[in-house]
């Protein structure tokens, strides 16, 4: 998959951009606005990572330009957190995503892959890793073609976990997400849930459980073929 | 003792009068007296007119003492009366004072309509705003300012980390420092933007997007998260069902969470916690209670204060920000509603928040 990076700071670009690669995309950067509206008018990309706030053109002002000049390609905007009025100018001004500084490559990556299923018409819902299956519209899930009873937290634990395959996720990160929660060393909520999944999925056997734990850090959906 | 100033003018005015006409009325009387009795002397030496003269004067004294409080009450009367027209002024004063603390320090009372002492005062005041502003609009701008410029280096600080600890050996000492570096750095990213929030609140600009929040969907997980971390916390619920609120459902949910981690935090070993929730006219009442050793009376009144905790020998493990309640009472009144607490018992407490309802009557 091609990206283009456009943002000013070196230091972010220069992990956005290895987080990418490690990815499995193919990355392209530039530090201002104008450069980035001429690179993304003359290469095809699939996907747009856009800074709001660059020297020159700001993002808002590539974007629409690009939008004006019919260019369909996707755009992921990066903004401030509480900048609300920039969230929702950029949607206006048809961005495809956003996402607020300080972010996760990880959830970068994420976004990028749905942002692109989406404009090529790949509609996938269905999420599948080793012998789990977890369909987003119907809210279920089965484990060796067997049904599986979640509630509302551990489908989406579930599912973040299945969807960052292969990555430790911190418990912070797993609190984050998965509970909208601040970070709080005192809760053991992540624990207790992922226990409770396992059980439901093989009565709680950790041996060949799909859900590996990290060992002071997080968890780690196992990704077949990759390791054990 | 007497607190209107009204009253007071009145009693005033009537007290000055009494003396005054008192004391004119004792001096005419004596010196109308004394010539009528020098011209009795000289004229008509009779001691039946000297009798019906001291008749004359016992009578009129009766009269004057029985006029007198009439007269007084009469004269208080009237400096009531005369009082009203004269403090108008200072109601409108107030008035347009009110008006200022509701619609924020940028307001200023109208100058130019008065008379010049009220206009004093009201000069005073508005330049007292001013410096008010100010100071306020500057605190502000440096916690707004302060967050904005730590999103760069917690924006490259977290990205980094988050790349050395997927690259570190699975569970080794250094993917452990990593992660407890990322969730440091988490803390952080959490204070700065609650500052940003407390910031906008104070300046009047807390950015509220409200939308139709079904809330009992959202106490849902508020309520299994509560059983998942306190699984021997008795539970009871009385929520009216189909309660839909007018929120910012990002803000809200941190307000919820926020109610409901206190209740665990401050929770007795093997207590309780009570949650209900109902609709009180055209607002959302949501109580939650839940048993905890009394809270101190001078510890009341600044649980809402930022960065206070209720911070016992018996409570260190706790860990928070303290701004946790001040935030979520900002966010409540961002959108009219409110966040209190409405009990205060020696074995239990009791949270209430209110928030406007998005319900046809």
């Amino acid at each position: 998959m091609k990206i283009l990076v456009v943002e000013d700071q070196r230091r972010i670009a220069r992990f956005v951009c290895a987080g990418l690669r490690e990815g499995g995309c193919t990355v392209d950067h530039c530090d201002n606005g104008d450069e980035g509206f001429a690179r993304a008018r003359e290469t095809p990309f699939d996907v747009i990572v856009l800074d709001v706030m660059l020297p020159g053109r700001d993002g808002l002002s590539v974007l629409k330009g690009l939008r004006a000049a019919g260019d369909t390609t996707a755009v992921i905007l990066l903004t401030a957190r509480t900048e609300l009025h920039d969230r929702i100018e950029g949607l206006d001004s048809g961005a495809d995503d956003y996402l607020a500084k300080p972010f996760y490559v990880e959830e970068l990556l994420a976004r990028i892959h749905a942002v692109a299923r989406r404009a090529t018409g790949e509609r996938q819902s269905v999420l599948a890793v080793g012998e789990l299956r977890l369909d987003r519209v119907r809210r279920a899930v089965t484990w060796r073609e067997r049904p599986v009873d979640l509630t509302r937290r551990e489908f989406n634990l579930l599912e973040y976990l299945m969807r960052s395959a292969g990555r430790v996720l911190t418990r912070t990160q797993l609190l984050e997400h998965v509970w909208e929660y601040d970070f709080d060393p005192t809760t053991n909520l992540v624990d207790v849930c992922v226990q409770r999944i396992r059980k439901k999925l093989h009565g709680g056997q950790c041996l060949a459980s799909p859900i590996e734990s990290v060992r002071g850090v997080g968890y780690r959906m196992r990704k077949p073929g990759a390791d054990g | 003792m007497l607190r209107s100033l009204r009253l007071r003018l009145a009693f005033w005015v009537a007290g000055l009068g009494a003396v005054a006409l008192g004391s004119y009325g004792a001096m005419a009387w004596w010196s109308i007296h004394d010539a009528v009795r020098d011209r009795l002397d000289t004229q008509i030496p009779n001691a039946f007119a000297h009798v019906a003269l001291d008749d004359l004067t016992r009578a009129a004294a009766t009269a004057f003492l029985l006029a007198m409080p009439a007269a007084m009450v009469l004269l208080a009367i009237g400096a009531w009366l005369i009082s009203h027209r004269a403090l108008r002024p200072i109601r409108r004063l107030v008035d347009s004072v009110e008006q200022v603390t509701a619609a924020g320090l940028d307001h200023r009372v109208p100058t130019g309509r008065e008379t010049r002492e009220i206009e004093q005062l009201i000069a005073a005041f508005n330049a007292m705003l001013e410096r008010l502003e100010r100071s306020f609009t500057q605190a502000s701008r440096f916690s707004a300012d302060a967050a904005h410029e730590l999103r760069t280096p917690l924006t490259i600080l977290q990205g980094e980390i988050e790349r050395a600890l997927n690259q570190a050996e699975p569970g080794s000492c250094l993917q452990n420092l990593l992660s407890d570096l990322l969730d440091e750095v988490r803390r952080l990213e959490g204070i700065s933007r609650k500052l940003l929030l407390l910031a906008s609140a104070d300046a009047g600009m807390l950015a509220v997007a409200v939308q139709p929040f079904a809330l009992g969907e959202a106490l849902e997980e508020v309520i299994e998260d509560i059983q998942t971390q306190g699984p021997d916390l008795a539970l009871s619920l009385a929520i009216e069902p189909g309660l839909v609120v007018a929120a910012d459902p990002g803000l809200l949910r941190q307000v919820l969470q926020n109610l409901a981690s206190n209740a665990l935090k401050y929770n007795l070993p093997r207590g309780w916690t009570r949650i209900e929730a109902c609709r009180r006219a055209d607002m959302v009442e949501l109580d939650m209670a839940n048993a905890a050793a009394g809270i101190r009376s001078t510890e009341i009144g600044r649980l809402f204060d930022r960065f206070y905790r209720v911070d016992t020998a018996r409570n260190r493990r706790i860990d928070g920000l303290g701004l946790g309640l001040s935030l979520a009472r900002e966010i409540a009144r961002a959108h009219r509603g409110d966040l209190v607490l409405a009990e205060a018992a020696s074995d239990h407490v009791r949270f209430r928040l209110t928030m406007p309802s998005l319900q046809p009557r």
